[in-house]
C-alpha cells in the first residue's frame, strides 16, 4: 500500500519541515506547533495563548495529536520539529476538546442576553464549533460575585472566568503593573487584585482586550451595543504622538468603542486607556453644525456657509491689507496631514506669513506607548512647511494680540482661550478673529467668524506619527450637521485670495503633498493601506 | 516605617533571601516565618515580604491564599487540626471532631472566645498508623480517644 502522506518540503538550516493535518509547513526552529498551523492556514483554538504574552499552557484546548507521542500535546507550548506529523482533528483531540468545553462550562452563568462578549466570546465560538453542544451536569452551578469592580474602569464577573490568566500576565508583562493574581485554587481560583491596589493602571483596556470571555467587561462599554452591530472602521489613534493603529467601534453613526488593531511596528496589540476612551470627546463636548457669526449684537449666530466664508475672507482680507505683520495664524497639530498641507498653502494665498503650530505635552514618554506629546501629527506639520510645534511663538502672536499689534488671526483647530493662554477679552476685542474647529470651544465663541470642522472620527485623512510613519485615519461617521473637512474649509476661505486648487477627497490632496514632499516621495494615499508606511530616512 | 515584623524574622529572612539562586523561591519559607511570629499572615507583612522579594502584593496574597496551611485572619493560639481523610474517618475522625465540637463549644472552623483553640477539619497528615489523629500546632497526636483528648487540652496552655 503506498504511503499517503504527502512528502515534506525541504527545509533551510534554521526552518523545520512538518505536516500538519497532511499541510506541509516549513517554519522557523522554535516556532510552536499553534504558530505553525496558522502558518498553515488551521486554527488551533485556545484561551490561554496570545500572541502578545507568554505562554502559559493552561486552558489546554490546543490539545493536539503528534505520530508517535503517545499523549495528547498542547499545540500552544510544544516545539516543531524536523518531520513532526501532526494532527488537529482526529476522534482523540476531538473528545479532549469536548472535554475541555464540558469542563469550562460546568459553572459557566450561561449569561449570553445579558454579557457584553456575546458575540465575539471565545466560549461561544468553540462550544459551537467544538463542544459536545449540551451538559450533563445537573447539580446547582457555583456562584461568585458578577459585578465586581476591579478597577478604575474594568468590571469582573467571576463567574465568567475561565482561568486563563491572560490578565494577570498582561499586567506583569506588558503594563508591568502587576495588580493582578490567581487567588485560591482549584475550583475556587479566582482573579484578584490585593487589597487597596486596584487594577489601575494606563493600560487597564487592554485586559478586557484580551479577555476571551465576558470576565472584564469596559465599563464605559458595558450594555451599550451588541458587538455583531457594530462596524470595525480601522484607523489610527488621534490622542498622542504613538498613532496606536485601532478600531472604531461604530453602530447607527455614533462610535462605541475604541479598540487596539495589531500593529508590531508601532502599538504591538495594545493601546492605552486614554486613548480607548479619546472618541467620547465627539460626542461630550459642544459641537456647533453650522457658521457661525458675531455681528453687531454680542452673540454669535448661525449663518450659510457661502456668507460665512465670504464674511471670513472679507475680514481676513482687510487684516492682510492694514499691513502683513499684523495678522497670524494658530494651527493645531492634530489635524491631518490633508489639512495641514492645504493650510499651509491657503496661508500663503491669503498672505499670512507669521504662522504658529501649538504644541501640547502632558507627562512623560512611558515604557510602552504614550507619549509626551500629545499631537498625533507634529511631525506632519514640520513635513508640510508649518515649521514643528513652538511654545514661544504662539506666545509671540498672543502677545502681540493683546498688545493690539496683531489686529487679524487665523486659528485653526486650536483653542488658546480654552488651554489658558489667552484672555478671552483680549481676543474678542480683534477686528479680525477667525477660527475654525469641530467644537464651540471658548475661542470659536469669541470669533467674529466661526466654521464647523469634522472631528475625529468624521474626517479621513493622514497622521504620522514620532517615529515618522504615516497612518491613515479613516472616517467612521457621517460628518454631523455641515460640518466639512478642515482642507475643505481652508482651500475655500482662501479661493477669494486666488487660490485655485480644488480637491475631490483626502486622498486627493494627500496625493498632491507626496508630489512636493521629498520624504513621501513615491507614497500615495492607497499605498499606505491599513498598517501606514514609514517616510524616506524616517 | 515600622516592620510589620519583628527585626528577627526581618533578619531571618534576609538570610533567607541569598539561598535561592532565584529570590522568588525565597517567598514560601519566608511566608512560614511570619506565621511562626504572628500565628498568621497579615496583609502588611505581605506587602512587606512582597517588596523584599521584588514580586507584587497581589502575588503574595494569591500565593498566601493557595495553600489551606497559611491563615490570613488570627486564630487561637493552638490550631487543632483533625484529619478528616478516610483512614482516620474509618477510624473515628467523626466522633473526636464531634468530641472537640461540644467539648470546646465551637464549630469546625471556629475559635474559642478566650481565643484559645481554633478547631480544623484538614486532609491527610501522613499519620495513618496512629489514626484517628490531629495536629495541633506543630505537633502530631494519634490514637485520639476522649480520655486522651481531655489529658491533650489540658496539658496546653
Amino acid at each position: 500500500m503506498p504511503d499517503p502522506t504527502p512528502p515534506l518540503p525541504p527545509a533551510g538550516p534554521d526552518e523545520v519541515a512538518l505536516l500538519i493535518d497532511d499541510r506541509p509547513v516549513v517554519v522557523r526552529k522554535g516556532t510552536t506547533v499553534l504558530r505553525a498551523a496558522e502558518a498553515a492556514g488551521l486554527l488551533i483554538p485556545h484561551y490561554c495563548y496570545h500572541p502578545g504574552l507568554s505562554i502559559a499552557g493552561n486552558c489546554r484546548m490546543c490539545l493536539i495529536e503528534i505520530d508517535k507521542v503517545p499523549k495528547l500535546q498542547i499545540g500552544c507550548a510544544t516545539a516543531a520539529t524536523q518531520g513532526m506529523v501532526v494532527r488537529t482533528a482526529t476522534p482523540r483531540v476531538k473528545t479532549a476538546r469536548e472535554g475541555i468545553m464540558e469542563f469550562l462550562l460546568i459553572n459557566h452563568p450561561l449569561d449570553c442576553p445579558i454579557c457584553d462578549q456575546a458575540g465575539e466570546c471565545r466560549l461561544q465560538q468553540y462550544e459551537a464549533a467544538y463542544g459536545a453542544g449540551t451538559s450533563r451536569f445537573t447539580d446547582e452551578k457555583v456562584h461568585w460575585p458578577k459585578r465586581y469592580d476591579i478597577g478604575r474602569s474594568v468590571v469582573f464577573d467571576a463567574e465568567r472566568c475561565i482561568k486563563c490568566t491572560r490578565c494577570i500576565r498582561f499586567c506583569d508583562e506588558i503594563s508591568k503593573s502587576r495588580e493582578l493574581a490567581l487567588f485560591q485554587r482549584g475550583d475556587h481560583a479566582i482573579i484578584g487584585t490585593f487589597p487597596g491596589k486596584p487594577l489601575d493602571n494606563p493600560y487597564s483596556g487592554n485586559t478586557v482586550d484580551v479577555c476571551p470571555v465576558g470576565a472584564l467587561t469596559w465599563k464605559p462599554f458595558r450594555f451599550k451595543a451588541r458587538v455583531w452591530f457594530l462596524r470595525d472602521v480601522p484607523s489610527a489613534c488621534a490622542g498622542c504622538a504613538r498613532g496606536c493603529n485601532v478600531n472604531l467601534g461604530t453602530y447607527r453613526n455614533r462610535v462605541h468603542r475604541m479598540t487596539p488593531r495589531a500593529n508590531l511596528e508601532v502599538n504591538r496589540y495594545w493601546m492605552c486607556d486614554a486613548g480607548r476612551q479619546s472618541y467620547a470627546a465627539l460626542t461630550e463636548q459642544p459641537r456647533f453644525e453650522r457658521p457661525l457669526a458675531r455681528p453687531a449684537t454680542d452673540a454669535s449666530e448661525p449663518i450659510p456657509w457661502d456668507e460665512a466664508v465670504e464674511r471670513a475672507a472679507a475680514l481676513l482680507r482687510e487684516a492682510v491689507a492694514a499691513g502683513a505683520d499684523g495678522v497670524a495664524a494658530i494651527v493645531s497639530a492634530r489635524l491631518s496631514l490633508e489639512d495641514l498641507h492645504v493650510t499651509q498653502r491657503a496661508l500663503q494665498a491669503i498672505g499670512i506669513g507669521r504662522v504658529a503650530v501649538a504644541p501640547h505635552e502632558e507627562g512623560q514618554d512611558d515604557h510602552l506607548l504614550l507619549r509626551r506629546d500629545k499631537t498625533p501629527n507634529a511631525r506632519g506639520a514640520a513635513l508640510v512647511g508649518l515649521g514643528a510645534p513652538n511654545a514661544g511663538r504662539v506666545k509671540e502672536i498672543l502677545e502681540d494680540v493683546s498688545s493690539g499689534r496683531v489686529r487679524g488671526l487665523l486659528v485653526v483647530g486650536e483653542d488658546p482661550i480654552g488651554d489658558g493662554l489667552i484672555p478671552a477679552s483680549d481676543l474678542r476685542r480683534l477686528p479680525a478673529l477667525v477660527a475654525i474647529d469641530w467644537w464651540k470651544s471658548p475661542t470659536v465663541e469669541a470669533a467674529g467668524v466661526a466654521l464647523p470642522a469634522c472631528g475625529y472620527g468624521e474626517w479621513e485623512g493622514t497622521l504620522v506619527n514620532f517615529e515618522g510613519r504615516a497612518q491613515r485615519c479613516r472616517a467612521a461617521l457621517k460628518p454631523q450637521g455641515e460640518t466639512e473637512p478642515v482642507w475643505r474649509i481652508l482651500a475655500a476661505l482662501a479661493r477669494p485670495f486666488g487660490f485655485g486648487a480644488e480637491y475631490a477627497s483626502a486622498s486627493a490632496v494627500f496625493d498632491e503633498a507626496a508630489a512636493g514632499i521629498p520624504a513621501l516621495a513615491g507614497m500615495s494615499y492607497r499605498s499606505l493601506g491599513t498598517g501606514g508606511a514609514k517616510l524616506k530616512g524616517a | 516605617m515600622s516592620l510589620p515584623v519583628s527585626t528577627e524574622t526581618d533578619r531571618q529572612i534576609d538570610g533567607l533571601l541569598g539561598r535561592f539562586p532565584q529570590r522568588g523561591s525565597a517567598l514560601l519559607p519566608a511566608l512560614h516565618l511570619i506565621q511562626a511570629e504572628k500565628g498568621h499572615i497579615p496583609l502588611e507583612a505581605m506587602d512587606y515580604i512582597a517588596g523584599k522579594i521584588g514580586v507584587s502584593p497581589a502575588f503574595v496574597a494569591g500565593v498566601v491564599s493557595f495553600y489551606t496551611m497559611f491563615q490570613q485572619t488570627p486564630i487561637g493560639r493552638h490550631h487543632i487540626q483533625v484529619c478528616c481523610t478516610l483512614p482516620c474517618a474509618l477510624r473515628g475522625a467523626g466522633s473526636v471532631m464531634g468530641y472537640l465540637e461540644r467539648k470546646l463549644g465551637i464549630r469546625r472552623g471556629g475559635t474559642t472566645p478566650d481565643g484559645k483553640f481554633t478547631l480544623s477539619a484538614v486532609e491527610c497528615l501522613g499519620a495513618c498508623d496512629t489514626a484517628p489523629m490531629f495536629q495541633i500546632n506543630e505537633e502530631e497526636y494519634g490514637q485520639l480517644d476522649e480520655r486522651r483528648i481531655d489529658a491533650i487540652l489540658a496539658s496546653l496552655k
